[in-house]
């Protein structure tokens, strides 16, 4: 073999070495044991407003990745997942890599006794909530991050999972750095059972990253309910 | 004397020869056959069909039958807007834009999906679906004069009656009935009305819907079966009215189609809904076919029995 040759397939060695690096995703590592996760046969109907901040994926992948902002490298940071049924539901602490990663795997499905039953949940029917932080303080006003179920690309769309709390209507005004998003349509998911939350608010962020300032305003026979603002941390 | 004497005077010439006995014998067994294949064709009942009456807050319905026009007379069109700084113009409400009155029937399309509200101002009807006229999300409020004016909104579809009692549930059941006709192979084949097999309560917060059941010998009309689910949404012919007397709610009548119907029950937070059918017993115990041939049995055996002398199996007295 000549040194051009070899050259040429240590060069080549090198690239697919450094590609493969580069795809696999930071992890998280589960801070608290064990894994906490509740399978009921009943759902409990209460519940929080906003039970999912997610990102639409751009491509299929395996279980829960988050888009952590760059200063919770090394942070604790809390995981609420519920399926739209309210029969399953979870609730874990994660410590996150400790260099900062576009996107970060949290292990959900891998922890989890029933694998099975979450692989068959699509993106409509799992809400995922991060927050920083322990989950023992947790806390709805805190900014948000957003996560992705079953992909690991970042599509433009955000997804907000909203228990309606039986509004008729539910409208979301976004906020981007400053600007005033034009009002959204909030539709009902696609589900049988709609439990633990019933309506999909899609609203487009275009690549834009930092803050975004989401407000909920419900709608009860045509009259306009109170209305509730989040902050959510886009990556 | 004798017992066995007194015997033979007391039932003089009454002894049973063995071509009599085999006679009785063959005719208790023919009755018996009879009597059991009688019972089976009127307690088979291949279908059955659920009516329901209900007064409710909302309900939802996909109309499936064309062409059916809604008298929605002095109606008022409210186009959803998401321009919430715009002033309200009555009687369309907060996030609506007003689009007119409507001076006549409404005609709807083959799969129109609609949902019906009662609130105390009037009655709204939410498009929800895309229809000629108007886009998804359009509400058409009928004040409530004019609703008891305009009359029935009657339609052939899926019907789902009231909403789950969730947290916020403003659309609930308020009460209502359910009664389930059937007619068995006896009924039919003598082209006699349906027995009641089986009767109950709707209760405030039970959401209702007519359901089909497939099974091998009875398929439902209209069901899906690419999802495998073990129920699917029975066709219904449905009323819905205004109240006359003031009170809150509407009211529905709905007949299921006749098939292997039941009625579904689902209640918010549970995983599985609650499927009421009648069972054998409630079907023997409701059935006048069966109650008609107990009559006429406990008629025809004592006839029957008098009919032949009886059998006595005393050795002495039948060698006498």
């Amino acid at each position: 073999m000549s040194i051009n040759g070899r050259k040429l397939k240590l060069s080549l060695a090198a690239v697919l070495a450094f590609t493969a690096f580069g795809a696999m995703a930071e992890t998280a590592n589960l801070a608290v044991e064990p894994f906490q996760e509740t399978v009921r046969s009943a759902a409990n109907t209460g519940g929080a407003s906003v039970m999912g901040l997610q990102m639409t994926g751009a491509d299929a992948g395996q279980d829960i990745h988050a888009l952590l902002p760059t200063d919770w490298a090394g942070q604790r940071f809390c995981v609420r997942t519920v399926s739209s049924d309210g029969l399953y539901s979870s609730e874990n602490t994660y410590v996150a890599p400790s260099v900062p990663a576009k996107t970060v795997e949290v292990p959900h499905v891998t922890l989890s006794s029933h694998p099975r039953r979450l692989s068959q949940l699509v993106s409509q029917n799992f809400g995922i909530r991060i927050a920083n932080g322990d989950c023992t303080a947790w806390d709805d006003e805190k900014p948000a991050a957003v996560a992705l179920w079953q992909s690991e690309q970042p599509a433009q769309m955000l997804e907000v999972y909203v228990n309606g709390f039986g509004a008729q209507r539910l409208i979301t005004i976004a906020v981007i750095d400053g600007e005033r998003m034009p009002p959204v349509e909030c539709n009902l998911i696609d589900a049988e059972v709609r439990v633990a939350f019933d309506r999909l608010c899609q609203v487009p962020v275009n690549g834009e990253t930092g803050a975004v300032s989401i407000t909920l305003i419900p709608f009860k026979g045509g009259v306009r309910g109170r209305s509730e603002t989040i902050e959510v941390l886009i990556q | 004397m004798s017992s066995a004497n007194l015997g033979k005077r007391a039932f003089p010439g009454r002894h049973l020869t063995n071509r009599t006995g085999s006679m009785l014998g063959t005719l208790g067994r023919t009755l018996l056959i009879v009597s059991l294949i009688c019972i089976a064709l009127i307690l088979i009942s291949p279908t059955r069909t659920v009516q329901l009456e209900a007064r409710t807050l909302s309900a939802e319905a996909t109309l499936l039958g064309e062409p059916f026009g809604w008298d929605l007379s002095e109606g008022a069109i409210c186009i959803p807007s998401l321009d919430l700084d715009s002033p309200v113009t009555s009687p369309c409400k907060d996030g609506e834009s007003f689009a007119g009155l409507l001076d006549g029937p409404v005609r709807w399309a083959q799969g129109q999906q609609l949902s019906v509200f009662w609130s105390e101002d009037d009655l709204a009807i939410i498009l929800r679906s895309e229809s000629r006229d108007w886009p998804a999300g359009t509400v058409l409020r009928i004040p409530h004069a004019a609703a008891l004016r305009n009359g029935a909104l009657s339609f052939t579809g899926e019907l789902s009656i009231g909403q789950e009692l969730s947290p916020g549930a403003t659309g609930y059941v308020l009460d209502g009935t359910y009664a389930f006709f059937e007619r068995g192979l006896m009924t039919r084949f003598f082209d006699g009305t349906p027995d009641i097999i089986r009767k109950g309560d709707l209760r405030r917060g039970d959401r209702a819907r007519i359901v089909c059941i497939e099974n091998w010998w009875s398929k439902c009309s209209h069901s899906d079966r690419s999802d495998e689910k073990a129920t699917t949404p029975n066709l219904a012919f449905a009323s819905f009215m205004p109240d006359h007397a003031g009170k809150a709610g509407f009211h529905i009548v709905a007949l299921g189609e006749e098939t292997h119907s039941a009625l579904e029950l689902t209640y918010a937070g549970r995983d599985t809904s609650l499927v009421i059918k009648p069972n054998w017993v409630q079907r023997t115990a409701a059935s006048s076919g069966l109650l008609a041939l107990s009559l006429l049995l406990s008629v025809t055996i004592p006839f029957l029995a008098a009919l032949f002398p009886r059998k006595h199996n005393d050795p002495q007295r039948s060698t006498d």
